[in-house]
């Protein structure tokens, strides 16, 4: 089986608010001092993958992501892991809202590839887009499966299990098919060994050109960036006086009705 | 000339931080509170290939290059000087090993060693002989096939837990009494006494202890190298590990200066956050300097070191006085910063301060090293 996981490499969410800027004049933020990583859902998603590889024999994970040279560092880090192949479809635009076209591309990859089963994080860290792996799979016109936190094999298949407020629902599926996965404690990235940390960095990437994809035509720019800010916090101090805590809780009431917060 | 590390050092530093931000930083200030060594994390270093690093990959090791130890060693050292210390004594108990055993020797010894099955510990200190390797007192007599060892050795770090020790004595020969500093593999077993030594300012939870070789018999086919060849392999041993208790030193203090930017930042007096300052402005830049200088300065011995260039020794000695002096200044002056809060376990600069000060007496301390660079600029007749 050929699984497929798509990876995004994107700020660091981590990064503390103070440190988060925007590129003066532009509607980007500024990346300058700010780690770049691999998208958290993204990385769940290929611990999924990872750990369907393990238990049925012949299945081969192939890291895939869309963008510039630079996007290759999360192909690395897939490969330390020890993703079996890595591939990256050049997009030099900036991505940040044309999910529809990463998606078409991704597709485009994903038939180059010959995959049975593509896994996508749910959403990726910095846009919290959530459009990717939803397009991708119209695009493909497979079947899917959202909010996935791990896959196994079963005995005529694929067995896909869902979190839910109330349990877990587990699906079968047959490939080919679509998963997109949500961070659980079961999947979380292993960390990479010495050996595979080094050799990552002498393993080939492979370059797809799927620009004429017919996926494609499911373009993004449905969407405009109107503006783009840091809303900027205020904190005032209000004391709210009375005689006793009864008449101190009436006059928080009447205050909060006041301002419309209740 | 370019200072800037490789991509793949960077990338190994990475995945070594998400080691780090994973099993130690949680169990950082534990590890110091209780003193007790962290089987787990050892486990965890085994499994990442970390405690494979000093070793070359024919022994089941990742290469033993010096510079990647280095970066590993800084990265782990920033959040836990005692886990880095964890590589660091495989690395040092193992590289008279690595450095002067046969083909056999290594085939041996090292894989066990390279896949953290086993650990390693340098035995040469003695109560009576520090500095002064020449003035070892534990001496071994030659009784067939084996070497009968005698002898106390003292502040041996990771003594108790290791299973392979390397051990300096001096070889007399009983005919014409001739005493030669000699380098003997040591597997525990009976002859050995152990005890722990308990205590420490800093550096808890990596025990150390006093070895008692009473009449212990090893084989004559571990003795490393020939009889007399001690001194040259403690000093061979010490010109490579000294770079990676540099690279300890300067994890020490790029994890203060880190804790002090961030509560110079947040910390709030006068209205102001203290960053804005000048006074604290000028101690952070102070910091930041000598350690980035420090910094430097190690990459640099490393690579020589790895480099087999003629001059390593002195460097291994510079980065490790200079940055072990670095590590103490900036440990201090992140107390100062955080005031009273650096001076409680509330936060890790108190450790960092207590783990620092061990840097500059250890593998050599910083007068000895003093020694070896001016004996470097005025000859050895100094």
């Amino acid at each position: 089986m050929q699984i497929m996981v798509c990876l995004k490499k994107i700020l660091d969410p981590e990064v503390p608010p103070r440190d988060f800027r925007l590129k003066k004049g532009e509607m980007a933020p500024a990346t300058e001092g700010i780690p770049l990583v691999m998208s958290s859902f993204d990385q769940n998603a290929l611990e999924v993958g990872l750990q369907l590889r393990e238990k049925l024999a012949g299945a081969t994970v192939t890291a895939v992501t869309v963008g510039p040279e630079d996007s290759e560092d999360v192909l690395r880090k897939a490969l330390a892991v020890k993703a079996d192949r890595a591939v990256r479809v050049p997009l030099e635009q900036d991505s940040k809202l044309a999910g529809g076209i990463v998606a078409g591309l991704l597709a485009g990859a994903a038939k180059q590839l010959g995959a049975d089963l593509v896994i996508c994080g749910r959403q990726a860290g910095d846009w919290d887009g959530s459009q990717v792996g939803l397009i991708l799979t119209e695009a493909l016109g497979w079947p899917l499966v959202n909010l996935v936190m791990g896959i196994e094999p079963g005995s005529s298949g694929l067995v896909l299990r869902r979190e839910l407020d109330e349990g877990y629902e587990v699906i079968e599926g047959n490939s080919p098919l679509v998963a997109v996965v949500t961070n659980h404690e079961t999947n979380v990235l292993r960390i990479a060994k010495v050996k595979d940390t080094m050799a990552a960095m002498r393993k080939k990437i492979e370059l797809f050109d799927v620009v004429d994809s017919a996926a494609v035509e499911l373009q993004g720019g449905r969407i405009e960036l109107v503006s783009l800010e840091i809303p900027v916090k205020e904190a005032n101090c209000e004391m709210i006086t009375g005689e006793n805590g009864g008449e101190k809780a009436d006059n928080l009431v009447k205050r909060l009705l006041e301002l419309k917060v209740l | 000339m370019d200072f800037e590390l490789d991509k793949e050092l960077l990338f190994l530093k990475e995945m070594v931080r998400d080691l780090v931000q994973e099993k130690v930083v949680p169990r950082a200030a534990e590890i110091d509170r209780t003193d007790e060594f962290p089987w787990d994390i050892k486990e965890d270093l085994a499994e990442h290939e970390i405690l494979a690093m000093p070793f070359p990959e024919e022994y089941g090791g990742t290469g033993g290059k010096v510079l990647p130890m280095v970066i590993v060693v800084e990265e782990i050292a920033k959040v836990s000087c005692s886990v880095s210390m964890i590589p660091g004594a495989q690395c040092l108990g193992s590289a008279a090993i690595v450095l002067a055993g046969t083909k056999e020797q290594k085939q041996r010894f090292l894989p066990s060693l390279a896949s953290g099955e086993k650990l390693c510990a340098y035995a040469l200190t003695e109560p009576n002989a520090g500095s002064d390797v020449g003035g070892i007192q534990s001496f071994a007599v030659r009784e067939g096939n084996d070497y009968v060892l005698n002898g106390t050795k003292r502040f041996i770090s990771f003594g108790n837990i290791a299973d392979i020790l390397t051990v300096f004595a001096k070889v007399i020969d009983q005919n014409t009494g001739e005493k030669k500093l000699s380098c003997f593999v040591v597997e525990k077993g009976e002859g050995l006494v152990v005890r722990n030594l308990e205590h420490k300012m800093g550096v808890k939870g990596t025990p150390t202890a006093e070895l008692f070789f009473d009449n212990m018999r090893v084989p004559a086919e571990d003795l490393l190298g020939a009889e007399g060849d001690g001194f040259k392999i403690a000093m061979q041993v010490l010109d490579k590990t000294r770079a990676e208790v540099a690279a300890q030193a300067l994890g020490l203090a790029q994890g203060a200066l880190d804790v002090a930017v961030q509560y110079a930042r947040d910390r709030v007096q006068f209205g102001n956050p203290i960053g804005k300052f000048q006074a604290i402005q000028f101690k952070l830049a102070d910091m930041e300097m000598k350690t980035q200088a420090s910094r430097y300065l190690t990459y640099v011995a490393a690579d020589k070191y790895d480099r087999k260039a003629h001059d390593r020794g002195k460097y291994t000695a510079m980065a490790k006085a200079f940055t072990s002096d670095t590590a103490m200044e900036v440990t201090t002056e992140a107390i100062q910063v955080l005031g009273g809060y650096g001076y409680s376990e509330e936060y890790p600069v108190e450790r960092m301060f207590r783990d620092a000060k061990i840097q500059q007496i250890y593998e050599g301390t910083n007068e000895i090293q003093r020694i070896v660079i001016a004996r470097s600029l005025l000859g050895r007749g100094f």
